[in-house]
């Protein structure tokens, strides 16, 4: 215990002491600065410290004096007040203590955000042709084109459209306890996703097909997990991978149009963000920070029985890689990226303002064979069909003339997949990247990444998942934190395959599949919990490119695709057609509500 | 140091207060002296008493500030290092607490652990 008359001596001999110590020599004290400098903090912290001193000497005081009054007898009520309910009288009791009532501390571990909003969005490509296929020679271009097919346009509505989206809402609960008398403690949090705009469900519509309901537990991160002050985290659960979470501080937009999911760890384009999602049965460990340097590392147990990962994993209801079987009008199978095992580690280090992360994935034996299928590329075209005398072997014949013989009118008019033994493979991604945080406000992000897909050489002409991609972005608090505003730019680079190889391909602009999105944004914030916000994204495509917007956590995506429902209504494609080169534009805007 | 040669113990006890106060523990002995002894749990004392101060400095500016949601972030001061942990609900809040933490911190250092959750896929 600390009393008050000792540490004020303690502290006077000791300035004395200290002053008497450091005392230098004039010379000395003269000729270096720094030690005039370390004597001055020295001095000050002392003055602190004497201040703290009288501080206590002065509670001391007050707690005395409160102690002889409570010591007074107190005057017996004559008619006293009704008596206090328990419930107050406990919480009352709580708080006179200093400890937090249970309901408080049983309250504080819900969190959530409530987001909606009204977005304007066109995909950009209403004025565009649809080419024939399989008119090239064999070897690539160049090839000739016969022209625009019929109907030469996509279907539908693929201008200017307004939505209402629902954005990265979710509720959860969290929390803690410390197992016995050990320095462990056990700790839990559940979480879901809302849907503010439309009810909840399954999201089966023309271009995507999941089981994974919307707005159950269990959506989002859900984990129980061990921790330890010197030793970290340990975690199990369904959890965002480190891959995600080391850059989720670059990503002003999240929630946003212009989230930078839209490009970045997004291998096809497209809606599905294959590198930094959440994934199914994972151990996660998170270290904890020494001297700023920390990291993450989680392992995804594949638990598929199918060698090739083209079915379900046991205990999940969708294929990993997202979308469940059948998706888009696919086989039913989990032949669009579903991969068996998977493992994602970061490495962080934060030093005052500056803070720089690396990260690596890898998903085992992912299964890209329907890339393939209604293949629009002259490359696919060329191939020996299945019915040929000596077919490809890069097709998955035996199960297309099986599906041909028993649905013949539909096999007619579809393609056959690509052999999985030549098409599946291990993908994986790195980056690097980092963030500086001026006092003024301003914060710079930037971060450099690499996707790979390891396929033999005669399969990379539709290798569309293997690239590199570039964010930066500049966001910056304005009037003592009450304004925010934001710009963005991410950039897709160029693949050895086309990501069009399998949709709308444009002979005239093979090769041509890099892309940029541009986004701005702005937050006001209207007290502590609720936001107003603006955001603006553009993406561009090059030709064969179909990146969109809204990729991520924004609710309705602007893709490239069209409105096609009906099977092979453009005679290339089982499902909704995507164009490449399309150019999505949008801007969003809504309130925010955190809690 | 200059002293030092007039004033052996006065080395030994401008280290341990300079120590203390510029946040880096020094190692005390471990048999002291009941002087000794007295030395060290006034230092001890003092430095939780300092680190209790910063945090609730820090805690009243986050509390004050009119458009900062902190009600799920913890903040934890040890040694003088100033630790940030819990969940912020956007980046924008994550990015204004470190700065108000930063600016009461002063020259003390301040580590980012917040975890953030800005929202579920969709």
């Amino acid at each position: 215990m600390l009393t008050t008359k000792a540490p004020r001596l303690w502290f006077a001999a000791l300035a004395g002491v200290l002053a008497i110590a450091c005392y230098p020599t004039p010379g000395r004290a003269a000729d270096d600065p720094a030690l005039k400098e370390q004597i001055r903090i020295l001095k000050q912290r002392i003055d602190e410290l004497n201040q703290q001193v009288d501080a206590l000497a002065k509670k001391e005081q007050q707690d005395a004096a409160a102690a002889a009054a409570a010591a007074k007898p107190a005057p017996a009520p004559a008619v006293g007040p009704p008596a206090e309910p328990k419930f107050e009288a406990y919480a009352k009791e709580q708080k006179e203590k200093g400890a937090e009532p249970k309901l408080a501390a049983f309250m504080k571990g819900f969190f959530g955000t409530l987001d909606a909003s009204i977005d304007y969005t066109t995909k950009g490509m209403s004025d565009f042709v649809a080419y024939h296929f399989g008119s090239a020679p064999n070897g690539g271009p160049p090839y000739p084109n016969n022209g625009p097919k019929s109907p030469p346009g996509p279907f539908g509505r693929v201008s200017w459209l307004a939505s209402m989206s629902s954005n990265g809402s979710n509720v959860g609960y969290r929390g803690q306890q410390k197992i016995g008398q050990s320095n462990v403690d056990f700790i839990y949090q559940v979480s879901t996703s809302l849907n503010m705009v439309a009810a909840p469900g399954l999201q089966n519509t023309w271009t995507k097909s999941s089981n994974t309901v919307q707005g159950a537990i269990g959506l989002g991160d859900t984990y129980l997990g061990l921790q330890g002050k010197e030793w970290g985290k340990l975690k199990f659960g369904e959890l965002l991978m480190p891959y995600r979470t080391s850059t989720d501080r670059l990503n002003p937009f999240a929630g946003q149009l212009g989230d930078y999911s839209t490009v970045m760890g997004n291998t096809g384009g497209d809606n599905r963000v294959e590198f930094g999602t959440r994934m199914d049965h994972v151990v996660m460990y998170n270290s904890p920070t020494w001297q700023g340097v920390s990291f993450d590392a989680a392992y995804a147990f594949g638990q598929n029985p199918d060698p090739y990962n083209n079915i379900t994993p046991l205990g999940s209801p969708d294929c990993t890689g997202s979308n469940n079987p059948g998706s888009g009008n696919l086989f039913l199978n989990c032949d669009d990226g579903g991969f068996n095992w998977a493992f994602s580690a970061d490495l962080k280090y934060e030093t005052g303002p500056l803070y720089l992360t690396a990260a690596y994935e890898i998903h085992s034996k992912v299964n890209r064979s329907s890339d393939g299928i209604g293949s629009n590329s002259p490359f696919y075209g060329a191939l020996a069909p299945c019915t040929a005398p000596s077919p490809s072997p890069l097709l998955d014949c035996a199960d297309f003339l099986a599906f041909a013989a028993e649905f013949p009118g539909a096999a007619a008019v579809s393609s056959p997949p690509y052999s999985t033994a030549f098409d599946v493979a291990d993908e994986w991604a790195m980056k690097i990247g980092g963030q500086y945080r001026f006092d003024f406000g301003l914060t710079i992000s930037y971060f450099w990444e690499e996707m790979h897909r390891s396929v033999p050489d005669v399969m990379q002409f539709q290798n569309e998942r293997q690239r590199t991609g570039d964010w930066l972005a500049l966001d910056w608090v304005l009037n003592g934190g009450n304004d925010r505003i934001a710009i963005g730019w991410a950039h897709a680079g160029a693949t050895p395959g086309d990501p069009a190889g399998q949709h709308n391909f444009n002979p005239n602009t093979l090769g041509n599949n890099q892309a940029n999105m541009y986004t701005l944004a702005w937050w006001h914030k209207l007290d502590k919990q609720l936001t107003y916000y603006l955001n603006v994204a553009d993406t561009a495509n090059d030709g064969n490119a179909h990146y969109d917007i809204g990729a991520g956590t924004h609710g309705i995506k602007t893709d490239c695709h069209d409105a096609t429902h009906a099977m092979f209504i453009d005679y290339s494609s089982a499902g909704p057609t995507t164009w490449g080169g399309c150019h999505p534009i949008g801007v969003s805007t809504g309130l925010n509500f955190k809690f | 140091m200059a002293g030092s040669r007039h004033y052996p113990g006065g080395l030994l006890l401008a280290a341990t207060l300079g120590a203390a106060v510029l946040g880096a523990p020094p190692p005390l002995p471990a048999q002291a002296s009941p002087g000794g002894t007295k030395l060290e749990e006034v230092v001890i004392t003092a430095r939780k008493e300092a680190d209790a101060v910063l945090t609730a400095r820090v805690l009243k500016v986050l509390q004050d500030d009119p458009y900062v949601y902190a009600d799920h972030i913890e903040v934890v001061t040890e040694n003088g290092i100033v630790r940030l942990q819990g969940i912020a609900l956007d980046y924008g809040d994550l990015q204004r607490t470190w700065l108000l933490a930063r600016r009461v911190a002063g020259r003390r250092r301040v580590v980012n652990e917040i975890e953030v959750i800005a929202g579920l896929d969709q």
